[in-house]
């Protein structure tokens, strides 16, 4: 997929542990690996908001497009 | 009791005896012929394993002295009488027999091992049937166990007609070679709907597995969306 999710470099960021971004976002681990490592296939609004807030970022940060990406 | 598991009871039931009542008749095939066929025949009073080519019949009775039989030398004995029991309520004339236990695979021996491959089929299909129910109430409806389950039920019934004209191709071979009658009345081949029922279903569970795989996907996809 040419989106590509930027979450393990904000989370370093902010240096916060997978454990502690989802007791804050409320989701579970798995879906929270599933997503850092680009196997998720859509990602709810409601997602994005907490994970932003949670993060203290803009969704930008988080998803970026990549035209060479063909994953 | 559960009516599925009932319903599975009586089908395998019927099945049985209807693979039984198949088995029986092309078992039995000589009883139709106007002279019994016997592995064994009284030869000069002495029973003993024979080969008996009946080649020429005048008249409708039977009449020893009217026919000619052909004799064969067998176990180097050389026998002058052959006496064989006689029915009168067979129309069908033999006109040529080898004995089926001379060779194994003989015709009516495809024919037995068609039929009971048929039977086999079918008790795979349920079973699969059964297998299915079982992983669909383990809440995987949409899984790919599912869907392999269903291709080879799709498999198993296209091939079933294959079976059946397999069967009658070689029955009717079979008759050609040994009967002399009409042969059409007899009932023996499979009717119509045999063959169409199975590959209508298999149409149908065909378009099934469409669905199925329609359904993984979306399933996949609601999955992995967070």
């Amino acid at each position: 997929m040419p989106i590509i999710v930027n979450l393990d470099v904000m989370m370093a960021k902010r240096k916060m542990s997978l454990n502690e971004l989802s007791e804050k976002v409320d989701i579970t681990l798995s879906n929270l690996s599933i997503l850092k490592t680009g196997k998720a296939k859509a990602i709810r609004f409601s997602t994005l908001e907490s994970l932003c807030k949670a993060l203290d970022c803009q969704p930008a940060d988080i998803l970026e497009f990549s035209k060479t990406e063909n994953k | 009791m559960n009516p599925f598991k009932l319903f599975l009871k009586l089908s395998l039931l019927q099945k049985v005896l209807f693979c039984l009542a198949t088995f029986m008749f092309v078992n039995n095939i000589h009883k139709l012929t106007q002279f019994p066929i016997f592995d064994w025949a009284e030869i000069n009073g002495v029973k003993q394993r024979t080969k008996i080519k009946i080649t020429e019949i005048e008249t409708d009775k039977f009449d020893p002295e009217k026919i000619n039989i052909e004799k064969e030398n067998f176990n180097t004995a050389i026998f002058d009488s052959v006496s064989l029991n006689y029915g009168s309520d067979k129309p069908y004339l033999l006109i040529n027999y080898h004995s089926v236990s001379d060779y194994v695979f003989s015709k009516l021996w495809l024919c037995k091992m068609l039929i009971i491959s048929k039977f086999i089929f079918e008790e795979i299909i349920l079973l699969l049937i059964l297998l299915i129910v079982l992983v669909v109430k383990q809440n995987n409806f949409f899984s790919k166990t599912v869907i392999k389950l269903l291709k080879i039920i799709v498999c198993l019934l296209v091939s079933l007609p294959i079976l059946y004209f397999a069967k009658d191709f070689i029955l009717l071979s079979f008759l050609h070679d040994n009967f002399k009658g009409n042969l059409s009345n007899l009932g023996l081949y499979s009717k119509a709907q045999n063959f169409f029922y199975p590959l209508f279903f298999a149409l149908i569970i065909f378009m099934i597995i469409d669905v199925f795989q329609k359904g993984i996907n979306l399933k996949q996809e609601n999955d992995l969306t967070i």
